[in-house]
């Protein structure tokens, strides 16, 4: 393997390892920087705590949901 | 960034600690995975050295650099998130390693007795605590009762945390038994070898 490519995924397994907590993270930053910079978001300002707290919880859920989902687990059931 | 950085971190340990509880994965039992490493060195007729291999040595220094590694980051994202932070976050780091390393020496066999996963499940709930409460302040959000609402998201996060380990363990309930056999036939196979 390419050298520059195993230090990005040393990188990454360093930092979190999991591709679904990355992108939900990295995606409820996008949303939030969205409402609190775009004037057309306004009004959603208001909601933005919910909107993190409910967006953690969903990313936890989610990568859990993807471990359940995994054909080793599924085939210990 | 640093919110996001300690959401990356909290999300990871308390992940690690819920599929640990829930049976997805195995609980952390060194002595047991000595104990089995033991017996199979036996089972195939090596003889078991007693003595330092630096094989051993080199890779249990790189676990824990990068364990280490890690929490350098989370010292960092605590300091950089005020005037003075990276300071008295390090002067904290420092503080902690110390008493760490006393408190690890004066007092080693009740500290073994501490489980392993619920630290790590804690430690995963308070950087998820944090790093959303930070999060949300760089965003402009301003908490109800501010930094009380620590404790309120902290709670939240532990009930969101038992619910999901009470639901995976009914969605699956073989797993849970699953990981227990296994380890009960991991010191099973430890007693044949040695009968």
């Amino acid at each position: 393997m390419n050298i520059i490519l195993k230090i990005i995924l040393a990188v990454y397994n360093f930092f979190v390892g999991d591709l679904v907590i990355l992108l939900g993270v990295t995606l409820l930053m996008v949303v939030l920087a969205l409402i609190h910079f775009l004037g057309a978001l306004a009004p959603l300002r208001g909601g933005s705590g919910i909107i993190l707290i409910v967006g953690v919880l969903a990313t936890l859920v989610a990568t859990l949901g993807r471990e359940v989902m995994r054909p080793e687990n599924k085939q210990k059931v | 960034m640093i919110g996001f950085l300690l959401l990356l971190f909290g999300l990871k340990w308390l992940k690690n600690a819920i599929q640990r509880y829930s049976g997805l994965k195995f609980l952390h039992d060194e002595e047991a995975i000595y104990a089995a490493n033991i017996a199979q060195a036996r089972a195939r007729g090596e003889p078991v050295k007693t003595g330092l291999a630096p094989f051993g040595v080199l890779l249990s220094y790189k676990s824990v650099l990068l364990e280490g590694l890690e929490v350098a980051f989370i010292v960092l994202s605590f300091g950089g998130s005020g005037a003075n932070g990276i300071g008295l976050a390090a002067l904290g780091a420092a503080a902690a390693g110390l008493l760490v390393i006393g408190v690890g020496a004066l007092v080693q066999a009740p500290l073994q007795r501490i489980p392993e996963n619920t630290l790590k499940f804690l430690v995963g709930i308070m950087l998820t605590t944090f790093g959303t409460f930070w999060s949300g302040e760089s965003f402009g959000i301003t908490w109800p009762f501010s930094d009380l609402f620590l404790l309120l998201l902290a709670a939240l996060y532990l009930v969101a945390s038992a619910l999901l380990i009470t639901a995976i363990k009914r969605r699956k309930p073989r797993v849970a038994l699953a990981t227990t056999t296994s380890q009960a036939s991991i010191l099973s196979q430890e007693k044949e070898v040695r009968s």
